[in-house]
């Protein structure tokens, strides 16, 4: 992980480095590499032998610096500004051949070209203006996401009907807030003059309580979003032996966990992706039995466990049905709070196991005819949840698309809220100014104005690479 | 040929103060006017302070200046403004007797025996190898000095305008300076016109106040000065009025007639002072607009209408005034009229307002743009005190805005520039939370004892009331209180909330500290969380500015500065990161990349960054 070492300001300063990285995955038969920078050009003539590079297709062989041709790929140049970074782009079209790629990273870095950092190239598309960094931000967003349905990735791809309205909302905003704070300050610095303060100042009140709530809007829908850009998880917990391996392997629908009778058998969880109701995907993941651990490795796994349980985005708690039981299942207080927290949330599913008679939420996981009725049950079961605590929205009005973006909003948020306090008069009326004023910043901050340079180069050093 | 130490050019409100400033060092100071008698006139509105113009004032005090005490003298109504607001806000406002505030800024110069008054007009601002040399006056007599300070207000090149009539002059009844203009422009400086106005003048016994609403001052008068003088002059009311339809029907009907709108002035008016006919037009929607008249003295009979200043030709000026109530059957002792003058850009001075152009040559108040005798005075004070400084060979006092509105102004103004009228606002201040009235004393303290302005007397008095302060402090917070039987706090903890003042907590505290230590303190315990961002704030704006950029640095030689910027850093001259981030175009990483080429790594990256913000 380069993003962690590298500074947030090498960004900037390397913009006239040329850099290059991959594309896409390695493994198909065809790899694409891109190259952007000055030297492009150079590079270009330098693997090619031809002298001219003018935006085009060319299908030539590479050479090394011996004249030694290593490959024929397919050559896409792009002239800056017409290209994405808006710089000169060389695109390779190569034979997804390990060798030929250990060739090309060879002779690239002897031309002078650098491995690019981690969101470099989109970093270079936001500074030459070829996109905006929340254009960015969202790509990003859409690149690290497996659970996004077809119109939340057209948000976020800037292809919904609302997408471009991001700069729009943010300005409106600001100059309503400048609005606002040019009224308050002129009640203040001509108090003796203006008559109808009174009357300015609860227009300023009813502004501010609109913009608060549109914003509010915004970060709520970001987070009924954002519930989106991963897919659910469903996490099953319990008591040792209590059959969650099995259970487990009942909805996958192959013996993925290892089973036994030993308490304890599932040290570390286990993951799967799997389709439920209406085909929709979640991850499944079986977690080791909640005991008086035995060993250190034990205890290791049944943390990691309950750290998965905190994240999920439902618990399906399973034990074993207590009339089976000599004495009843005993939770600690944490594993209680866990549950609590999920029921409260409506994202709890209870299941006992082993139980003879056919009762709701009760199964008998040894008896394998009644293994597809279990999968229906629990899988409509997760249905269900899910479509509570997602409802189906306006998915392609993606508007913020980041962490950043939203801790940013909260910020303005705040500030908002502080302003209407002092108009209200629980503060002094003249930090109403200042509170504005922050929110503003912050407002313009999402869109990357008024920051520094360094703060935008920490935002790419997130980006995962090759993008 | 006579000969000074400094000479200092208009008896304004800027000039007043800059002859103080010399004089009370000890230096050789002449003040030249075109007329004496008008030392130290009121030219519009005949009161002193306001919100944000109440804090220079206060300022311009505790650095030993004239304005405060004259307007204590020549008081008729005091009163405070924005109470029901903020600390930072809060206000005075004096009416003053015009008269008796004149003579009392001329009695307070004569005590100084390195003053010298002198009568005439410049022709000419003589210099040698680019230093100030003194002047040459109309008549051809010269006068040598090594210091001149411009503070002619609206005088150079002035015409007056009643409607069509065009007259030269800077205020009714007064000559223009007509060859000290060009003498500028030779010298290096631009000029721009400008426009001002002001409005008529009432009969005060044709006006009939029975009928209007009174506007009392307060029952306590607030004084601007330590001295704490007393006017002892009878407190007058103000009376409030207001334009209607009909009035505005006049002024609609008579637009043509108004050299603002048929192009006869050209220069930029002030905009948060306009004209009457201007509100009309750009507010036509408004059915009113609030007018108050106010007496210009306790013997002369003469009204000013506060809110009517025009240019509209005086039989105009007389019919849309009789339509407002009250005024139906008023009479004018004079109109009110508009002024053009030129003005310099205030950018090709430097930070002490001495010329970029000129060593020795300094400029302060309307000259340099602005509006109002408050900020004309900061500006007189600012550049005597400079000029003293670069006369006795002492280092020139580095401009913070921190510290006062005083520097806050100076530095709008020679960083930012302005193309109109410049008028002082609290929210021009960042810091405005710790620029108030009440700690002007205590900001304004070392700056006034390290550079000689302050009298004896008061510094005695910054001493007593520095004891007071930490003696009502150490009260506050040994004095317990027992609110019930678990829990006893400090009287400043009590202090703090909302509901309590040192009155409510403790009644016999005046008797033992002084008014202005206990509000001080009282603000200080209130908002101390408030305070305290900005003064992580200003000790942030202090570190950028200790990182000094060298006289003449060459710009092109530091690595990784863009051509862009290299060419803007050349073309201003900052002299420290705080002016190099404020500089349009100037980026975070460029000021990194000096910083580095510096070799100065005691200021974070955060810390330049967050400059930016």
């Amino acid at each position: 992980m380069r993003s962690r070492e590298s500074s947030a300001r090498e960004y900037f300063l390397r913009q006239p480095e040329t850099i290059f990285g991959l594309a896409t995955a390695f493994g198909g038969p065809v790899a694409i590499l891109r190259v952007s920078g000055a030297k492009t050009k150079v590079i270009y003539s330098a693997l090619t032998g031809s002298a001219s590079f003018s935006a085009g297709i060319a299908y030539e062989a590479i050479c090394d610096g011996n004249g030694v041709a290593f490959d024929r790929p397919l050559l896409l140049k792009f002239e800056g500004p017409k290209s994405f970074t808006g710089e000169d782009v060389l695109e390779i079209q190569f034979h997804g051949i390990r060798s030929v790629y250990d060739g090309l990273h060879r002779e690239l870095l002897r031309l002078g070209a650098q491995p690019a950092l981690p969101g470099e190239f989109l970093f270079r598309s936001v500074t030459h203006g070829k996109m905006t960094l929340v254009e960015a931000e969202a790509l990003n967003s859409a690149f690290g996401a497996d659970g996004l349905s077809d119109g939340a990735s057209r948000g976020l791809l800037g292809l919904g009907p609302n997408q471009k309205q991001m700069s729009e909302v943010l300005d409106r905003i600001c100059s309503e807030l400048t609005l606002v704070r040019a009224r308050i300050e002129a009640s203040v610095d001509f108090s003796e003059f203006t008559e109808d303060q009174s009357r300015d100042l609860e227009s300023c009140e009813s502004l501010l309580d609109e913009l608060s709530s549109n914003i509010g809007s915004m970060i709520s829908g970001y987070e009924t979003m954002r519930g989106r850009f991963f897919l659910p998880t469903v996490v099953i917990v319990g008591p040792p032996n209590a059959g969650k391996s099995t259970l487990f392997n009942i909805l996958l629908g192959t013996d993925k966990a290892l089973v036994s009778n030993q308490p304890g058998t599932t040290r570390d969880f286990i993951e799967a992706e799997l389709r439920v109701a209406d085909g929709r995907r979640v991850r499944i993941i079986d977690t080791a039995g909640w005991r008086e651990a035995e060993s250190f490795v034990e205890g290791m796994g049944i943390e990691r466990g309950m750290s998965l349980a905190l994240e999920a985005s439902i618990l399906l708690f399973l034990r074993q049905s207590e009339k089976q039981l000599a004495k009843p299942t005993v939770l600690d207080s944490r594993q209680q709070r866990l549950l609590e927290e999920f029921r409260r949330r409506g994202s709890l599913l209870v299941y006992e196991s082993f139980s003879s008679e056919p009762i709701a939420n009760c199964f008998d996981l040894s008896r394998p005819e009644l293994f597809h009725e279990i999968r229906k049950n629990v899988f409509d079961a997760i249905g269900k949840v899910i479509d509570r605590a997602r409802p189906v929205g306006d998915e392609e009005r993606v508007l913020i698309s980041s962490e950043r973006q939203r801790a940013l909003l909260d910020e303005a948020a705040r500030g908002i809220k502080d302003a209407l306090s002092a108009v209200r008069g629980s503060r002094p009326i003249e930090l109403a100014g200042e509170d504005i004023a922050r929110a503003e910043v912050a407002l313009r901050a999402i869109q990357g104005r008024g920051v520094g340079e360094e703060y935008i180069g920490q935002i790419f050093s997130t980006f995962c690479l090759g993008k | 040929m006579r000969s000074f130490d400094a000479i200092v050019v208009g008896g304004g409100h800027a000039g007043i103060e800059a002859a103080r400033a010399l004089a009370a060092r000890g230096l050789q100071t002449a003040l030249l006017t075109l007329d004496q008698s008008k030392v130290g006139a009121m030219s519009c509105n005949p009161a002193i302070g306001g919100v944000a113009k109440s804090h220079l004032v206060f300022e311009i005090d505790a650095l030993g200046g004239i304005m405060g005490r004259a307007a204590d003298r020549a008081a008729i109504q005091s009163r405070r403004l924005n109470l029901s607001r903020g600390p930072a806000v809060r206000a005075t406002r004096v009416q003053c007797d015009k008269e008796i505030y004149s003579k009392t800024t001329s009695e307070l110069l004569e005590n100084f025996g390195t003053l010298c008054f002198l009568q005439g007009e410049v022709s000419d601002v003589i210099t040698k190898n680019h230093s100030f040399a003194g002047v040459r006056l109309v008549d051809g007599s010269v006068i040598e000095a090594r210091v001149g300070i411009l503070s002619s207000g609206t005088f150079l090149r002035a015409t007056m305008f009643v409607g069509a009539d065009k007259k030269e002059g800077g205020r009714f009844g007064d000559r223009a300076a007509n060859s000290l203009s060009s003498s500028i422009e030779r010298l290096g400086h631009t000029l721009k016109r400008l426009k001002t106005g002001t409005p008529a003048r009432l009969k005060a016994e044709t006006i009939r106040f029975s009928q209007l609403e009174q506007q009392w001052g307060d029952p306590e008068k607030r004084r601007f000065s330590w001295r704490n003088e007393d006017s002892k002059l009878p407190q007058i009311c103000c009376y409030m009025t207001h334009t209607n339809a009909k009035t505005h029907e006049v002024i609609r009907a008579n637009f043509d007639k108004s050299p603002l709108f048929s192009g006869e002035i050209q220069g930029v008016g002030p905009r948060y002072c306009p004209s009457v006919e201007d509100k009309v037009r750009r507010f036509s929607q408004r059915e009113k607009h609030q007018i108050f008249l106010e007496p210009e003295g306790l013997n002369v009979r003469s009204i000013y209408p506060n809110g009517l200043s025009t240019s509209l030709p005086s039989d105009v000026q007389l019919e849309f005034l009789r339509t407002i109530r009250g005024l139906e059957s008023v009479e004018l002792l004079r109109p009110g009229y508009a002024v053009e003058y030129d003005s310099i850009d205030p950018t090709s001075l430097s930070q002490s307002l001495m010329s970029k152009h000129v060593e020795g040559l300094f400029f302060a108040g309307q000259i340099n743009r602005t509006s109002g005798y408050e900020e004309a005075a900061a500006q007189g004070l600012w550049a005597g005190l400079q000029a003293g400084k670069f006369l006795l060979n002492e280092a020139f006092e580095v401009c913070d805005r921190s510290r006062s509105f005083m520097e806050t102004l100076v530095d709008d103004l020679v960083n930012v520039g302005t193309d109109e009228p410049y008028r002082l606002f609290t929210s021009r201040s960042e810091f405005r939370l710790l620029l108030r009235e009440d700690n002007a004393a205590e900001r304004m303290a070392s700056l006034g004892l390290g550079s000689g302005l302050l009298s004896p007397e008061q510094a005695n008095y910054l001493s007593e009331r520095k004891r007071q302060r930490s003696s009502l402090r150490e009260f506050g917070e040994t004095e317990r209180v027992r609110l019930d039987k678990d829990r006893v706090v400090s009287l400043l903890e009590l202090l703090r909330r909302p509901e309590n003042t040192w009155e409510t907590l403790s009644a016999d505290l005046s008797e033992t500290y002084s008014d202005e230590v206990l509000e001080s303190l009282e603000v200080e315990i209130k908002y101390e969380g408030y305070l305290h961002k900005q003064e992580v704030d200003r000790e942030q704006l202090r570190a950028i500015r200790e990182l000094r950029i060298p006289d003449n640095m060459d710009f092109s030689s530091v690595p990784g500065l863009s051509n862009e910027i290299v060419e803007i850093m050349t073309k201003k001259g900052p002299r420290n990161f705080d002016e190099a981030s404020r500089l349009v175009g100037v980026t975070p990483a460029g000021l990194l990349a000096l910083n580095s080429f510096l070799g100065k790594a005691s200021v974070s990256r955060e810390t330049i960054e967050r400059s930016f913000s």
